[in-house]
């Protein structure tokens, strides 16, 4: 039998059919195979650091603790795309614009990771009111995400700042910031 | 957004607040939001496993299996019959090669004392001194035959003696890791002044030993090498380092390669590096050698385990023994200390894992005003890697027992420790210490005052009362730092013959714009954006005017690399002596253009114009300027030259270093039953100087204080007898996350230093020292009740706890941890058949104890005890010799009897696992463990069959 | 290592006899995923070297979460149901709220949206959060083989390390909590060293107490120790007919520690666990009684 797959996967809106070795990790697939190489892997796939979370089909999952092959029919938003969910062109995520306003990154390497978990954070308080957003609930959160620069506090604030800005929009567009299924549908218009 | 968001940290965007600074003519100051961040919230950063080049081949490095064994045969042919792989080196064959000993003397501190300098060469040849060390090297089209390869490489070692603990290794008799050497002593050498007055005056006199384990800093991305060779041109070396330019001239000297055909290239984006992307690396050399050999690039891309067994990220590992004296009324007159360094195989360029054992001994006496020191540095060798740069390089120990004596001491005079370490505080500035620092800037009873106030100390004191009544422990704690704000070549030139200068190359472009060039590559520092507004302060721009370009050491100049505090000291420095090089050109210029009768110095720079001080109408802008010089270099003034590009060069003119401080606080609760630890409150009050961006300036302090608490409380490398390293994983190096670290309040007093041009000082280096004496001192004062003593780190919960239950004589029932089963004697005999047998005995111990339960964080090194059980297995059946060895010992008993000499408890888990019903193949520690078992029968009957034929 | 050994064959069927069916056709070869979180490190660091995988994600049969009216109001919840869900499920917070306690105590929020209950109890590691959870709650165990379907009793059987879960060709369907009855509270806890860390000592403990709250039924497991999690007997005992107050927990805490029998190993020495179970015994039987509490009001 073969030592290959062939997957369809939709990554930030657009579909890769690729032949890939079963053994693949996601996390190599995405940055070796459709060169997106803004996750990162800081823990040689122990599972550990989570620089390589991405959001699979919404929840945030570490991609060195998946395989590629199960990713088959499965929607994928990495950090290159979040900012296509901002409000307009040239625009940040509100997740990315708390990140830089509060000096939420150093040498930016957990970074894309850790604004994936926080995407997963902030979808799920937004939808469902939980986690609070208390700095403690925020720390708790990210537990499956190690930063050696930051020590942290800048991130939490980060992610308060991103919550602020989203918590004052009109409920629609502040949606609009977590619907990953909405960068399919404005490729198939264009 | 108003002033008060400014003051609270909300950042600034260049564009949406040019205006706002323009009024305030200063960019220096502001809380910027950084440039580089554009590039890394997209995902868009260049890290070095994000570089490929056509052709690309991968690299493995095949590493030693063995803390101190003799390699006696490497066979490379079933990993090279792998599909894929493209080539395999051993340490021979790189001999063969050009390879050479990596300590030549340039890479080779000058220290005063004995230093011994160790033999090392970038892959090892004929002998390992550590488990990890590279012995060959494979590479592959892809990683997967890498790693399939690599599990065929087949290694005979002969075991030698392991010496792990580092006095152990001092006494008589120890295992020495160089053979050639009379005892393990790298490094033995004094500083100080004499210290036998002190201690005739003194009215106490309080001793100590304290231990901080090996720790240090781990960045997210692990070490990476790119690497090209084209002939004709040379080698392109892509690595991370934080040093391109020495590790290029290194390059040159250890392989005796001109200089000029080789280029070391920092990426632009490096996942930090604390210190310890500063040595060279070995691989670095093995690869640049390979890569000319095979003619194709070559990555190497280390794994998280590789990096913990090479090193990376083990730094304190130092042991002290202090005498301190003191008068009744608490000040101190001086003190002795005997400090051990752990340093490993010392086999690392440039620092010999000594260097900074060394500094942290300098900087040993710190805000304390001590007249008298003395102290004895002996740096150890160990069968571990060589000791490794972190973050605080050297000083998180010996601030840990400076700060911890100064507690005892106070504690020994019934004192408040607050009262005895305010009362020893220097006042006087330039300071020379008893060691001989130079301290050029501060104040230290001012930061001191400032922090007791934020604390509220007495506040605390009437909640400690209160809070005592009900069973409740809080307490708390102060600590302290000096750091140097880089090194200048008057101290660098002497210890490292290397020079300590900041430099920049500053370009005006014919559009007005500017281009800056470093040596030095930033890992996270923010260097472009820092640059960017000093230099738009200079110019009259705004940041986005600035570009800035670092490491690569064909088009930057010779810099010593990004470490030490030096950026915003020195480098920051060299930018703004280059941009006022270049303003004077320009002003003259501009006069000319004008034709105004001025000197240079009557201009000013300001909105992208020159203007005329006198007459402020009088103003040109700085583009015209530029493109006169650049593009149109007709009727220049006399004397100008076309062209607007400076190189600055700067040092402190008259004083071996500038100085920054930081003062620590730490309000604790600790729970005496579990020892459980929570930072209440933990606060710092910082001296850099003057705060380029105090955003950024907090982002290094909020850091640097997070790796010290990780340091203190969590992390710890772990060394069985053998010399495996027991956590080779981030889980089981317990590195901690946002819920483990409390926020960090952040306050400053600066004292700008008067030695360059902005006053700013350096910051980051030093933030986390001070961090696991605060600490202790903080829980010993929430514990004082209990009167508990620590003086050894990790202050892990169960540390704590025994410490409690120690000090009032209760003994918790249950045994003591055991890390490690219980070694089983050696077969008596000599000769390879029995090294061979102990070998597998060994490994069949390893495997048991891997049946502890928490067996995650061990599961490289279960994997790796069984991949070598099996193969030594099959070395011990194959060998007749070992079968009529074991014949004989065994002769006479039977099967059972053999098994249950050797190990009655083995015999009773093997029996256990043998009749479990097969498991389902979700069983993963069964699926693994019993394989290894069966083998073990197997061995067995292949013993039954023998013997008979034997006898 | 970081890369696994090359695998031959991935299924990722649709329902449960094709699953069933792959197992049998390939017995050993095969290597399930569940959520595969304590797997996938195994599998590249080569500890397992299976020739196939088989994962159980497309399987809904095995995703699914009722309440069984029939059974008393039992919860019974596929063996795929993530731990985010269960954690995220209001009724099981407020009804078996040890689960949801122990759900989101595992690992991290990314490791929670990936492992699942089921996996997280087959899995053979005792540093688990889930298996005294599911012995203190009485789960039974639906698992499904070639043989057909039988029901195994998590506590009699996770409390026996001789016996493994499954057999060859066997896997765990769902898995089925009775209700606590009135007035009842559970609660998990554990010291991880860091948050979250794998238990060096998890407590689970549940209770129930009558209308004049004398307590009538409690059960206290305690995870984390070799070989398998223990249950503190004598520490029930000592709640049972009594009106439970902070001194009486505490009193069971320290019959718990006393009672069971506790390993030292590189994390902990067998001294500390035991310190540990008196005090974390007690918190976790504080809650559960305060859980129980707020139930009487209710």
């Amino acid at each position: 039998m073969s030592e290959t797959h062939t997957i369809t996967v939709t990554v930030n809106g657009q579909q890769y059919t690729e032949t890939v070795p079963i053994r693949m990790l996601l996390v190599d697939f995405l940055r070796d195979v459709i060169a997106l190489t803004g996750t990162h892997v800081g823990c040689s796939y122990e599972g550990r650091c989570g620089a390589c979370t991405v959001v699979v089909d919404d929840n945030a999952v570490k991609s060195c603790m998946m395989l590629a092959v199960q990713t088959d029919g499965r929607s994928i938003l990495t950090v290159e795309g979040l900012e296509k969910l901002s409000a307009g062109e040239g625009q940040l995520h509100p997740i990315q614009d708390g990140f830089w306003e509060r000096h939420g990154l150093q040498c930016g390497f957990c970074t894309s990771g850790m604004m994936m978990t926080i995407f997963d954070v902030l979808k799920s308080h937004f939808e469902v009111g939980e986690p609070e957003l208390t700095d403690e609930a925020i720390r708790k959160a990210l537990v499956g995400n190690i930063c050696r620069c930051t020590g942290y506090s800048h991130i939490v604030a980060a992610v308060q700042t991103a919550a602020a800005r989203l918590n004052a929009m009109p409920v629609e567009l502040r949606c609009a910031h977590f619907d990953v299924k909405r960068l399919q549908e404005c490729r198939r218009e264009r | 957004m108003n002033d008060e968001d400014v003051d609270g940290a909300i950042a600034v965007a260049p564009d949406e607040e040019a205006e706002r600074s323009r009024a305030r003519k200063k960019w220096v100051g502001q809380p910027l939001k950084r440039k580089e961040d554009q590039r890394l919230l997209r995902g868009q950063g260049e890290y070095l496993a994000d570089l490929q080049l056509p052709r690309m081949l991968h690299a493995y490095f095949v590493r030693s299996k063995h803390a101190h064994a003799r390699l006696l045969s490497i066979d490379l042919s079933a990993a090279l019959r792998v599909p894929g792989v493209v080539a395999g080196f051993t340490g021979a064959d790189l001999l063969g090669m050009g390879m050479r000993e990596l300590l030549i003397p340039d890479l080779v501190p000058v220290l005063p004392g004995e230093l011994r300098v160790p033999p090392c060469t970038p892959v090892a040849v004929k002998k390992v001194v550590f488990h990890g060390e590279p012995i060959a090297v494979l590479l592959a089209e892809n990683r997967y035959a890498l790693e399939d390869a690599a599990e065929r490489v087949h290694v005979r070692y002969e075991q030698l003696p392991v010496v792990i603990d580092p006095e152990r290794a001092l006494e008589e008799g120890a295992p020495r890791v160089y053979d050639e050497w009379p005892d393990n002593v790298l490094y033995r050498g004094k500083m100080g002044n004499d210290v036998s007055e002190a201690f005739a005056k003194a009215d106490i006199i309080v001793e100590e030993r304290f231990e901080v384990p090996r720790t240090g800093a781990s960045p997210m991305e692990v070490r990476g090498v790119l690497a090209d060779w084209r002939d004709h041109v040379g080698l392109t070396l892509r690595t991370t380092t934080q040093r391109p330019h020495l590790l290029r001239l290194a390059i040159a000297q250890v392989l005796e390669w001109p200089e000029h055909m080789v280029r070391v290239i920092a990426p632009r984006d490096q996942g930090g590096s604390f210190g310890t992307k500063a040595p060279l690396s070995r691989e670095d050399f093995a690869l640049a050698l390979i890569a000319k050999q095979v003619k194709r690039p070559i990555r190497w891309i280390e794994t998280r385990e590789e990096s913990f067994r090479a090193g990376v990220g083990q730094e304190r590992g130092q042991i002290h023994y202090m005498r301190l004296a003191a008068t009744k009324a608490g000040r101190i007159l001086g003190f002795r200390d005997r400090c051990i360094a752990d340093v490993g195989g010392g086999q690392q360029p440039v620092f010999m894992g000594i260097g900074f054992p060394r500094a942290g001994c300098f900087l040993m006496t710190s805000f304390y005003d001590i007249p008298h020191a003395q102290i004895e540095l002996i740096g150890v060798v160990t069968n571990k890697p060589c000791l490794t740069p972190s973050r605080a390089f050297g000083s998180l120990p010996t601030r840990f027992a400076m700060d911890r004596m100064v507690n005892r001491l106070a504690r020994e005079l019934r004192l408040d420790p607050l009262e005895v370490m305010r009362k020893n505080l220097i006042t006087k500035f330039p300071y020379t210490t008893a060691t001989g620092n130079y301290y050029d800037s501060g104040d230290y009873v001012g930061s001191f005052d400032k922090l007791l106030r934020i604390i509220d100390v007495e506040g605390i004191r009437r909640k400690q009362e209160e809070l005592r009544k009900v069973g409740r422990f809080i307490g708390v704690g102060f600590g302290g730092e000096v750091e140097r704000s880089g090194v200048s070549s008057q101290a660098y030139v002497p210890r490292q013959r290397k020079p300590g200068y900041g430099v920049a190359m500053v370009k005006v472009l014919s559009t007005g714009k500017v281009q800056v060039a470093l040596g030095d590559p930033p890992s996270g520092q923010s260097h472009d954006t820092v640059i960017s507004q000093v230099l738009a302060d200079e110019f009259g721009l705004t940041p986005a005017d600035i570009r800035l370009d670092y490491g690569d050491t064909l088009t930057t100049p010779f810099g010593i690399g990004n470490v030490g505090n030096r950026m915003s000291s020195y480098t920051v420095s060299a930018a703004v002596l280059a941009a006022r090089e270049l303003k004077k050109k320009l002003a003259v210029v501009a006069a000319h253009d004008l034709g105004v009768r001025a000197a240079a110095g009557q201009f000013e720079f300001e909105d992208g114009n020159i203007l005329w001080t006198e007459n402020r109408d009088a103003s040109i802008p700085l583009a015209q300027v530029a493109k006169h010089l650049i593009e149109l270099p007709l009727d220049l003034p006399a004397g100008i030259q076309p062209g607007l590009e400076h190189t600055a060069y700067y040092e402190p003119a008259d004083v071996p270093n500038m100085t920054g401080s930081s003062f620590h606080a730490a309000v604790v609760e600790v729970d005496p039953e579990t020892g459980e630890l929570k930072i209440l409150r933990y606060a710092v009050v910082d001296d850099c100087g003057k705060p380029i961006n105090p955003l950024i300036v907090e982002g290094q302090v909020q850091g640097g204080v997070v790796l010290g608490i990780a340091n203190s409380i969590f992390e710890q490398f772990v060394y069985s007898d053998t010399g495996e390293l027991q956590n080779t994983t981030l889980e089981g190096y317990l590195m901690p996350s946002a819920a483990d670290v409390p926020n960090v309040e952040c306050f400053d007093h600066n004292v700008p230093t008067r030695h360059n041009p902005l006053g700013t000082k350096g910051k980051g280096e030093g933030a986390p020292a001070p961090v696991p004496g605060t600490l202790t001192n903080a829980i010993e004062d929430a514990l004082a009740p209990f009167d508990v003593k620590i003086t050894e780190l990790p202050l892990r919960p169960e540390r704590i706890r025994r410490a409690v239950a120690a000090a009032l004589h209760i003994t918790d029932r249950g045994g003591e941890p055991s890390p490690e089963a219980p070694a089983r004697p050696a077969l008596e005999g000599e000769g390879e058949v029995y090294e061979l047998l102990n070998e597998m005995y060994r490994l069949l111990d390893g495997i048991r104890v891997s049946l502890q339960p928490i067996w995650h964080p061990h599961i490289g090194r279960i994997r790796a005890w069984h991949h070598d059980y099996e193969q030594t297995l099959a070395r011990v059946v194959g060998s007749a010799a070992a079968i009529k060895a074991l014949t004989a010992i065994y002769a006479g008993e039977t099967e059972s009897n053999f098994i249950a000499t050797t190990s009655p408890e083995l015999t009773a888990e093997w029996r256990r696992l043998e009749e479990l019903p097969r498991p389902d193949s979700q069983h993963a520690y069964l699926e693994f463990i019993l394989p290894a078992f069966e083998a073990h029968a197997l061995l067995l009957t292949a013993l039954s069959h023998a013997a008979p034929v034997l006898q | 290592m970081a890369q696994m050994v090359a695998v031959h064959a991935y299924h990722a069927p649709v329902s449960l006899s094709e699953c069933l069916a792959v197992l049998e056709r390939l017995g050993d070869q095969v290597v399930v995923l569940a959520g595969g979180q304590s797997i996938l490190p195994l599998l590249k660091t080569r500890s397992l070297r299976p020739d196939a995988l088989l994962d159980l994600a497309n399987v809904k049969q095995l995703q699914t979460q009722t309440v069984l009216v029939d059974e008393g109001g039992a919860l019974e919840i596929g063996a795929m149901r993530r731990h985010r869900d269960v954690w995220g499920d209001r009724r099981i917070a407020r009804d078996w709220s040890a689960l949801a306690d122990a759900a989101a105590a595992i690992g991290d929020r990314q490791i929670q949206n990936r492992g699942t209950l089921g996996g997280n109890l087959v899995f053979g590691t005792i540093g688990t959060d889930m298996k005294q959870v599911a012995m203190c709650l009485s789960a039974r165990l639906r698992i499904v083989g070639p043989a057909g379907e039988r029901v195994a009793d998590a506590l009699e059987l996770f409390a026996d390390p001789e016996r493994t879960l499954l057999a060859p060709g066997e896997l765990l369907q769902a898995v089925r909590f009775p209700a606590l009855g009135p007035r009842s509270g559970s609660a998990y806890r554990k010291y991880g060293i860091t948050v979250n860390g794998r238990p060096v000592i998890g407590v689970a403990a549940v209770l129930q107490l009558e209308e004049s709250g004398i307590c009538s039924a409690a059960r206290i497991v305690v995870g984390g120790l070799v070989p398998c999690p223990g249950e503190a007997k004598g520490a029930a005992q000592a709640l049972l007919g009594q009106r439970p107050d902070a001194d009486l927990v505490a009193a069971a805490a320290n019959v718990a520690a006393d009672e069971l029998k506790l390993q030292s190993d590189t994390r902990a020495s067998s001294a500390y666990r035991r310190q540990l179970i008196r005090v974390y015994g007690k918190q976790v039987l504080e809650l559960a009684l305060k859980r129980a509490r707020e139930g009487m009001a209710a």
